[in-house]
Order: C-alpha cells, then structure tokens, then sequence
C-alpha cells in the first residue's frame, strides 16, 4: 500500500492552528486515518488515542522522507549525484550547495517544531566560528534548558555570517577581513553574554571556543590546575590578535604588523607572569615548548617522574644548541660537520636510554628522537612531469 | 584475538543477544494470549516499554504540540490504537500490516522504537568512546585512553548488531541498511552504494562491509593495546600488512558476490578512493568515462602495491597509464589540477577576480622555480649560506613573476598564505 503522505503536499495550505476533526469511517483501517494533509493525520491519530510517541514517529518519518526527496532532486549531497558529477563539484558549488542543505535543515526542524511542537537535536549542539570543537555537546548540555534555544539561534546566526565571511575570503585574509572576524567574534561573545551569566560564558566558551581547546592542548605537560587555567584563558580572551585567529590565517612578514604583534606578546607575558608567579611561569614557558610536551608525554607513558622528563628535556635542549652552533659554523666543512653532528647525536641517544629507561627511549626514538633535530630533512621525491 | 574468531564470536554471540532479547521484550511487552487486532489491549499495556522511552528531542517536549486542536477531539468507540498494541514486537507488526499500515511507516514507528530502546546504553558507550576527544583532554596515559575508547567502540559495535539482528527479524534486511545510522563510519556511502546493486545482493554486500569495518577495528584495538607495553609489537610494516591482508580480503569476498562490473559500479561510490577522487577532480572537470579510467587504473595500482612504506614504488607505471588513458593534453590537465600551488591559485584567483589565463600563466611560470627550491632545500651537501642565498634569489624571482602576472594586491596576498611562501621559501 502507498504511503499517502510520501509524495503529496505536507501541509494543507490555510490550515494552521486548527486541526481539523477526524474522519471516522465505519471500517476501521490505516486508509481511516491516513491523510496527506499532516496536521489532519496528527489529528486523526491523536483521535484513535494513538500514544504521543507513535504519532511523532510517524510523522517524522513521513516529514524526513518528504525532505529527503527534496534534498536528491536538488542533488545536495554527493550520494545524489554520480561520482564523475560529485568530481566536477567546484569549492564555490559545495559551498552553496551546504548553504542550501542547511537552509532546507531549517525549514524541516521549523515544520517538526510548528506540527509536534518538539526541537530536534541540533546536528552540531554548540559551534564556535574559530573551528569545530569536539566535546562541545557537553558544554551544550550544561546549559540550563531555557537558555539552550537561544544560544543555539545566536551560534546559527553567527555561522551564517562567518561562513561568508570565509567562503569570501578563500583563505587569503586582508586586515580588513580579519578586523571583520573579530568584530563578528565580539558580536558573538556579547550576544552570548546577553543570555548567559558571567560564569556560565566561560564555562560555554571554555567548552567550545578553539583557543580553550588549544590552550588545553599547550598547557596538557604544565598541568595547571582550574584557577590557572581560567587565569590564562581570561587573559588569552584579552588578547584576540595573538590568540583567536581564523584558521589558515597568516600574519605574514609585515614589519610593521610583526612589531606590533611583538609588542603585544610582550604584554601578555608580562601580565601572565603577574598572574601566575615566578616559579609557575617558568613551569609554564618549558611546559609550552613543543619538545618538552612530547617527552612529557613519554615520560607519563614510561611512568617517569617529572624530574626526569626534565632532565630529558634540558640534555636535549643542550643538544640542540650544539647543533645550532655546528650548522653555522664556517670552520667545518660538509663532512666534517656531519660527523660532529653524528657524535651529538650518539652521546644525546646515550643521555637519553639512560633517563628515560628502554620502553620510554624506544617511544623516543619512535617519535623521531634524535633524527628529528639532528638529521637534514630527507629529499623531497621528483614531482612527476 | 584472531578477527575471524572475533567474528565468529560476535556473530554467535548476536544471536544468542537476540533470542534472549526477543524472550525479554516478549515477558515484558505481552501480558496474555498474543492480540489480534479485534483485541483491545488491557490497559496495563498502556505503559508497555514503548511508550515510556525517550521523547524525540533532547531538550523536553511537551506531550501535545501546539497545533493541537482548540476543541477536544472525540475518539470513536469502535476503535482505539490500543487496538494494534502488543507487548510483542512480532505481533505488534504484525497487527500494524493487518490493519493496513503501509510498509514504510511500520518501518518508522519499529526503528524508532527499537532505536529507543537502545538509546541510553549507545549514548552510555559513546560517551565512553568521546572521552578524551574533548575539549579538555585527560592528561592521563594515552595507551589507557585509546584502549578505553576502542573497547567502548567494540561494545557498542556490539550492541548495534544486537539490533540489527532484531531490526531484521521484524522487519527484513532493508530496514537495517534504512535504520544504518551515522555511527558505521561511510554508512551514508554504503547505504547508498548499495541502492545501485540488485536487492537480493544487498544484504551479502552490507555483511562483508560490517564484518571488514569489525576486523579492521579489531586490529586497531589489538595495535593500540600493545602501546608503550614490552613485548613484541606490530611494526608500522606488520599492521600495514595485516591491513591490506584485510583489504584483499574484502576485496575477493565482495567479488565472490558481484559482478565486475556490479563491482565497479558500487566500488566508485562506497570506496575510499571513489570518495577520494570525487572530491580532488574538480579542477580537472573529469568527463564519466575519464573518472571511470582514473578510478580504474589507480584501484589497480592500490591493489597491486605491496607497501605504503616505499613511496614512488609504482607510480612512474601509474602515471604512464594515466598518461597513455587520459591522452597527452588532458594528463597535463590532470596533473596541474592536482598540484595544490595551482589550487592555491585558484582560489587566489576567486578571492581577487583574476582571469582562468593569468592562474594559468602564472602557474606555468612559478612551477620550475618552486620545483628549483624544492630541490635546493633537499640538498643535504650545500652549504647552509648558499642555500640560504641561493633561495632568497628564487623568492625574489618568484615575487617579481607574481607581480607581473596577478598584480600587487594579490601577489602580496599570495606572499603571505601560500605554502610556496610560509614553508618553502619562509627563510631570508
């Protein structure tokens, strides 16, 4: 048997806010209660005392197949198309073809709001315009129920505009686009802010915003504990042009840009080191250093004390000033230089198998060890004609 | 675990899942004799498990819309749903065929309510597999986060074959490939490609894929279990050939079960590579029969490569086929199209309005130099200086030829985004 509503209109035209009655027929069956017409089919469902979640279930279905037929003959997504047609896809048709299928997103979770007066789950629960961030779901959901409607219409506003923005831009940024990106960014934040308390912000933005999930991501080997995070975060807050950049941007070699950012780096870490104290600031510069988090990771792998992993990290760093000063020097020639730098490398792997046991020295080694300072760079292969 | 085995186990294990779930729901969903539709359910089915699971959004729903009807509707007395309510999953489908529901929107009230029934525990272990991917990461050991998630992941996989199983029993394989959530990575794919192979060879072609997806997983568990452990370990060389082995072995299975070119048709759309080449040839514009050659020759060379770890091994004799297919013109088409500084230019070209000829002169011009530099930074015997000097002389011909054929504003722009610039040529 046909499905009566899978190729008919959704909704009678005229007929919100009030259902009409049902239509009951001496014989009862499906053909009695089934209707083209939505609202009618809800209403004739509801009539026959069908539970509340059944008649949800058959209406969404109804509701996403009606969708999704809109969305394959509009040839939306690449399982729509053949493959030689979805290859022929340029960025700027993906780009509007995206748009379209959010838009059409819109207009069905409107209708399931406007018939079932239910929301659906968003598809992505809380996004932030630096980048998508995974575990933002849980920032979501610690909202109170109020005031996760709203937040979720700013984040949809706001995405509208920053997806222009970025399709515009086609990843080369003028200032003035990245002057628009942080206007929108403290649009953003003061539409939130309209919403939410002071602390609930912080804990949304904590939970969703890129520079929270790099600055976890930095801090992972200096271990702050929730005061000082929320310190250096707060901080970073107060200074977008170093911290909240759109992804692919490039600052570039501008002298004059490069001083400015120099002297603003320079007041962040003047303010930070206020904040955080001598001796945790120096926790916090080593803490930051890329070589140092990967042996740290090694070292909590290896069960080593954190003593060790800074032993580790000084004898390497102590290599790689002797490398630097090899590399430059014009006394040596090529061979000789290789060969001193193989010699670093011998007694730097020797330091290390030392401190970091065997386990820790071969996951060292694993992750590039010594090679990864001391060796050129392999050649890159011919590119084919 | 052996994968076979795995499988084995987890097949017999499903089943068994399944006889024991049909049994429960029986227990708790029937109370009585099994109802036909004439019977009126007694009332303590009312609260039958189905209508006290999860409502359909996350935030509360209230129980009406507001679209309800101003003016209280009056039920008939001859029938009720109630009527078609069974504490049995099997004789509740089967009162909803006799009463005339369409198939489809069977379909809909069973896998929304099987999916409910599983909801808590599949949220309980994605969260588990989540952990650690979240904005706040653990600082705990990597190998005890890795291996927590993939068990959370072997878990789920299977709780969702539980389903399945009870999904095809109500209602046939059709509505476990409809029901395919986002969970089976490529679903979307799969649950497509399959559309364009016969009905009766569907069901097969979905099993090899679940049964591969499992092997594969079952070797990242296996791989991730051995992390920073003593004792033998996979090498990088052992897990890709354990990897592969898995691929022929797919391969050959789905090959018992389709025809070539049945084979071909669903390998473009469910593979990796068809996923691959659809969205790297937009530059090149392929016609159907060039992305069926490209498709064709580079499978072949997948298939027949012996080693990740020896790049260029092959690829002279993939390019030569691709060359010998595509024709001289429209290999050199290709090439440039994949050649991300011509994408680069691309894009560039979008952002200023610049002609398709000046992205093409310009990429024609640039190419030799960036080759030149690439060359010079590879070469381990020059002297430091000179290779410094040497590529501040290139940089500088590259600025100028940037200039001359995009003009200042883009060229500047090109200096500071392009990978040209920010990682082969960033030394003064």
């Amino acid at each position: 048997m046909a499905d009566a509503g899978d190729s008919a209109p959704v909704v009678q035209p005229g007929a919100a806010g009030s259902a009409p009655a049902p239509r009951p027929t001496p014989a009862w069956t499906w053909q009695s209660l089934d209707s083209t017409d939505l609202r009618q089919l809800i209403a004739n469902l509801r009539a026959v005392e069908c539970p509340e979640q059944t008649v949800r279930d058959i209406v969404l279905g109804r509701i996403n197949r009606q969708f999704a037929a809109r969305e394959a003959t509009l040839q939306l997504r690449p399982e729509h198309v053949s493959p030689w047609e979805a290859a022929r896809w340029t960025d700027s048709v993906r780009w509007t073809k995206q748009r379209q299928l959010r838009e059409l997103d819109r207009e069905k979770r409107a209708l399931i709001k406007e018939l079932l007066g239910v929301e659906l789950p968003p598809d992505q629960t809380a996004w932030d315009p630096s980048g998508d961030t995974p575990g933002s779901e849980a920032a979501y959901a610690a909202l109170s129920e109020v005031k996760r409607e709203p937040v979720r219409q700013i984040q949809q506003r706001f995405r509208d505009q920053w997806d222009e923005l970025e399709h515009r831009t086609r990843g080369f940024w003028e200032p003035e686009d990245l002057a628009e990106y942080h206007r929108l960014r403290a649009q953003y934040h003061q539409a939130l802010a309209g919403v939410l308390t002071q602390t609930e912000l912080e804990d949304f933005l904590i939970g969703t915003s890129a520079v929270a999930r790099q600055l976890w991501t930095e801090l992972a080997a200096f271990a702050p504990t929730e005061q000082e995070f929320r310190a250096i975060f707060r901080l970073r807050q107060q200074f977008p042009e170093l911290f909240d950049l759109p992804p692919g941007y490039e600052p570039g070699a501008d002298p004059e840009a490069a001083a400015q950012m120099a002297q603003l780096q320079q007041q962040y870490e003047q303010q930070l080191k206020t904040a955080l104290g001598e001796s945790r600031y120096a926790d916090y510069q080593r803490a930051h250093d890329l070589q140092y988090q990967a042996l740290a990771r090694i070292g909590q792998q290896a069960g080593l004390s954190p003593q060790v992993t800074v032993q580790a990290y000084q004898a390497q760093q102590a290599a790689l000033a002797q490398m630097q000063q090899l590399r430059t020097d014009p006394s040596l020639d090529p061979a000789q230089r290789r060969q001193a730098l193989r010699a670093v490398r011998d007694q730097l792997n020797k330091t290390m198998l030392q401190l970091l046991g065997q386990p820790g020295f071969q996951a060292w080694q694993q992750a590039g060890g010594a090679l990864l300072y001391l060796e050129p760079r392999p050649a890159t292969p011919q590119t084919s004609p | 675990m052996n994968p076979r085995t795995l499988i084995l186990a987890l097949t017999v294990l499903a089943g068994a899942q399944l006889l024991a779930l049909l049994s429960l729901s029986r227990h708790q969903r029937y109370s009585g004799q099994p109802q036909t539709v004439s019977e009126r359910a007694s009332p303590d089915l009312q609260t039958a498990p189905r209508s006290a699971t999860a409502s359909v959004g996350s935030a509360s729903s209230p129980a009406r819309s507001r679209a309800d009807p101003a003016q209280p509707l009056t039920p008939s007395p001859a029938f009720h749903w109630a009527c078609l309510e069974s504490t049995n999953y099997l004789t509740y489908v089967a009162n909803l065929r006799a009463f005339g529901v369409p198939e489809q929107t069977v379909r809909d009230i069973i896998v929304a309510e099987i999916n409910k029934l599983y909801e808590a525990r599949e949220a309980a272990l994605k969260g588990q597999m989540a952990s650690g991917q979240t904005n706040r990461p653990t600082l705990g050991s990597v190998r005890a986060e890795l291996s927590a998630r993939l068990e959370a992941r072997r878990q789920l996989r299977l709780l969702q074959q539980e389903k399945n199983a009870l999904l095809k029993t109500l209602l046939g394989p059709e509505a476990v490939l409809e029901a395919a959530g986002p969970d089976w990575p490529e679903s979307v794919h799969l649950t497509t490609a399959a559309k364009v192979l016969p009905p009766d060879k569907r069901e097969a072609v979905w099993e090899i894929e679940l049964s591969h997806r499992l092997q594969i997983e079952a070797l990242q568990q296996e791989w991730a279990a051995s992390l920073g452990q003593p004792g033998p370990r996979r090498s990088g060389t052992g897990r890709l050939a354990a990897l592969r082995q898995l691929q022929a072995q797919r391969a050959a299975q789905l090959s018992q079960v389709l025809s070539p070119a049945e084979l071909e048709e669903y390998e473009m759309r469910a593979s990796r590579l068809g996923a691959e080449l659809a969205e790297s040839l937009a530059l090149f514009q392929p016609t159907e029969e060039e992305f069926r050659q490209i498709f064709r020759i580079r499978r072949q060379a997948e298939q027949t490569q012996t080693s990740e770890l020896q790049p260029g091994q092959g690829a002279d004799d993939l390019e030569l086929k691709l060359k010998a297919a595509l024709g001289e013109q429209r290999y050199a088409e290709y090439v440039r199209a994949q050649d991300p500084t011509y994408d680069e230019l691309r894009r560039l070209a979008e952002r200023y309005g610049l002609a398709q000829s000046q992205v093409d002169q310009a990429f024609d011009a640039l190419k030799p130099l960036i080759q030149q530099a690439e060359q010079i930074e590879a070469e381990a015997e020059l002297d430091p200086a000179r290779q410094a000097q040497t590529l501040k002389q290139l940089k500088a011909q590259v600025d100028r030829l940037l200039i001359e054929h995009l003009g200042e504003r883009a060229a500047r722009s090109f200096r500071r985004h392009s990978s040209v610039f920010t990682e082969l040529l960033s030394a003064d």
